[in-house]
């Protein structure tokens, strides 16, 4: 064998074995971002937890490389994380923005590891009926990548999963008591209600005791 | 008359009492209102020092940088398929050492410019193939090994990759004739590997062992890759043959040539469960926890020897796996399957098992099926593995005790009735 084939045998040879293994089975869950919105009248308060290990692939968090990252890692490239992660999470509010803004807030830490947290809130124009939240956050560096997004109003939470394909979750209120003051009304009513009711039970159950009685 | 007026004192009593309690409870249930979903708690650490993530093994990897270089490239010309085969290839090599799913994403990212052209370049069909068999979309992979096939039928890779899905589902007869096109193409010992890994699966344990042996002796691995998998092979060959000794000398080789190789890991503590020996499992799966497949055995290992971290592990693994279940994921059900058997739910088992079968048949998925129905007292459930073991001969002792069991009509099959 010459060695210029035994070089190019060698050269398909890593190549194939790099593709043979049936080996990368469902290690763990690929990447994911969490998204909290908790809504009140025209406010929304918003929490966005991103994986660490998502922005160490993304930017290279861990600036010594010795496999653990650490806060002074993450506090120095915060001008490269806001770059990496402003403007990537929308929020609408009957179809017109809710300009928010968002601040690195902590860490958090989930059951696949260590999350960055921000926070903010979004305001909307008058209080809304139906909430957007769109995230355009990895899904062209990962298309397995998922923003799992919870909206919370009036103590009802709905979650979307948005993906590479629906970048866009809503969710809408329209049928639900719209606020806590709301909902106080709605108890007022119900206790009216609940009176009369109640009245009108034990009326019949002493007219029955009476008719029983009298002969 | 007194009696009367009683009667309408405790009526008029319960009526107040009714109205209050209830006016009471449902103006404390709207003052809770609104009620924040259970969230992570958030911490600022207090010292510039902590540790708030440890990144999984291998993730300093020089290959890391590479891959940054290459997609800052490839961002610049989008259309250039080499950079993104290489870009792929590159994340694809991260994604199995270190365990990381996440490459796994970033490989398809990097192909996804070619993923709509009709008649991609070979490379970029090799390459996305790859990243489908990773996806576990088995259908896909096929469809695009055979449009390689059809253009360049001397294509090794293809053939190898082919007869791997091939064998994953089951079908090995296909995948011996995919392993056939292998010998002259590529060096025997490869070749080799291939069509033994398969005859083993179809009750020709032993021979196949030998032939595999005689071929690694005379023309040993050239890489430690290489090593690592003709070691796995063998080491899963000298089990399906009964001789677990042999199988473990194997193991170890294998981990010697790739220690951070997750299948090798995960395979090997499964041997060690199996035999009795818990606390080695516990210690070769050590720091390797980040990885659900390998926690799940760590877990396993800490009920067996009674550990007072079982609860913990037991709970970290339920957490992951409702995470992945939020996220829509089903490529976990053979591990999840085997989790709610252990810890949760028989009858949850199933039916994962049941819906895992469907899309892979290796001898895991066999066994998470067989387990499964044996526990819940339904012999039927079994009934697709149970024929798959007749029609292929399958001889793995741990899988044809199971197939007894079930088969025996004494059998403890939860004592169905």
């Amino acid at each position: 064998m010459t060695n210029g084939r035994h070089v190019l045998s060698l050269l398909a040879l890593s190549t194939i074995l790099v593709a043979a293994f049936p080996r990368v089975a469902s290690a763990h869950k690929a990447s994911d971002a969490f998204v909290s919105a908790s809504v009140d009248g025209a406010e929304i308060a918003l929490r966005w937890d991103v994986s660490l290990r998502d922005l160490d692939i993304a930017i290279g968090l861990d600036g010594d490389g010795d496999g653990a990252i650490t806060w002074n890692e993450v506090v120095a490239r915060d001008a490269d994380i806001h770059a990496f992660v402003d403007g990537r999470l929308e929020v609408r509010g009957d179809g017109a923005p809710c300009p928010a803004s968002l601040t690195r807030s902590g860490t958090a830490s989930r059951s696949d590891g260590g999350y960055l947290v921000f926070r903010g809130t979004a305001i909307c124009a008058q209080a809304p009926a139906r909430i957007a939240l769109a995230s355009t956050f990895l899904f062209d560096d990962d298309p397995q990548h998922r923003a799992i997004v919870t909206v919370t109003r009036a103590g009802k939470s709905e979650t979307r999963i948005l993906d590479a394909i629906h970048r866009e979750g809503e969710v809408s209120f329209a049928d639900y008591p719209r606020d806590g003051a709301h909902a106080r009304r709605v108890a007022f009513a119900f206790a009216l209600w609940a009176v009369f009711a109640a009245s009108m039970l034990g009326l019949t159950f002493v007219t029955l005791r009476e008719r029983r009685t009298s002969p | 008359m007194t009696l009367r007026w009683t009667t309408l004192r405790a009526a008029s009593f319960v009526v107040f009492l009714t109205a209050t309690v209830s006016a009471i409870g449902t103006w404390i249930g709207a003052s809770r209102i609104p009620r924040a979903p259970d969230l992570p708690p958030v911490t600022v650490p207090a010292s510039g020092g902590d540790v708030v993530d440890i990144l999984p093994p291998g993730s300093s990897d020089p290959s890391l940088a590479r891959a940054r270089e290459l997609k800052k490239a490839l961002r610049k010309s989008p259309a250039d398929a080499r950079l993104a085969v290489e870009l792929a290839e590159v994340d694809l090599g991260l994604a199995r050492r270190t365990g990381e799913p996440r490459f796994v994403g970033q490989a398809e990212a990097a192909l996804r410019a070619f993923g709509t052209m009709a008649d991609p370049p070979l490379p970029v069909l090799l390459a996305r193939a790859t990243l489908r068999q990773n996806l576990h979309d088995f259908d896909a992979a096929l469809m695009d090994l055979g449009a390689v096939l059809v253009k360049d039928p001397k294509n090794a890779q293809a053939w190898l990759t082919r007869a791997v899905v091939q064998t994953v589902r089951g079908e090995y007869d296909a995948a011996a004739a995919s392993c056939d096109h292998l010998f002259g193409l590529v060096p025997a010992r490869v070749a080799t590997t291939c069509a033994a890994n398969v005859d083993s699966l179809r009750g020709r344990a032993a021979p196949a062992y030998e032939a595999l042996a005689r071929a690694v002796e005379s023309d040993p691995a050239a890489s430690p890759a290489e090593r690592a998998w003709i070691g796995t092979s063998l080491a899963e060959i000298a089990h399906r043959a009964g001789d677990d000794r042999a199988s473990e000398a194997h193991w170890a080789a294998a981990r010697d040539a790739d220690p951070s190789d997750v299948y090798v890991l995960g395979s090997w503590a499964d041997l060690l469960l199996d035999t009795g020996r818990p606390a080695e499992a516990r210690t070769l799966l050590r720091d390797r926890e980040a990885v659900d497949a390998l926690l799940l055995r760590s877990a396993l290992g800490a009920r067996a020897l009674g550990s007072p971290d079982a609860s913990s592990l037991e709970a970290a693994l339920r957490a992951r796996f409702d995470a992945s279940r939020l996220r829509g994921d089903t490529v976990h059900r053979r591990e999840e399957s085997r989790f709610e058997l252990a810890f949760g739910d028989p009858a949850r088992a199933k039916a994962l098992a049941r819906a895992n079968w469907d899309v892979q048949k290796e001898p895991a998925d066999m066994r998470v099926l067989l387990e499964a129905a044996l526990r819940t007292g339904d012999p039927g459930a079994a009934e697709p593995v149970l024929r798959f073991v007749e029609a292929t001969g399958f001889e793995d002792p741990v899988i044809r005790a199971l197939v007894a069991r079930l088969r025996s009509p004494a059998s403890d099959a939860g004592g169905s009735p």
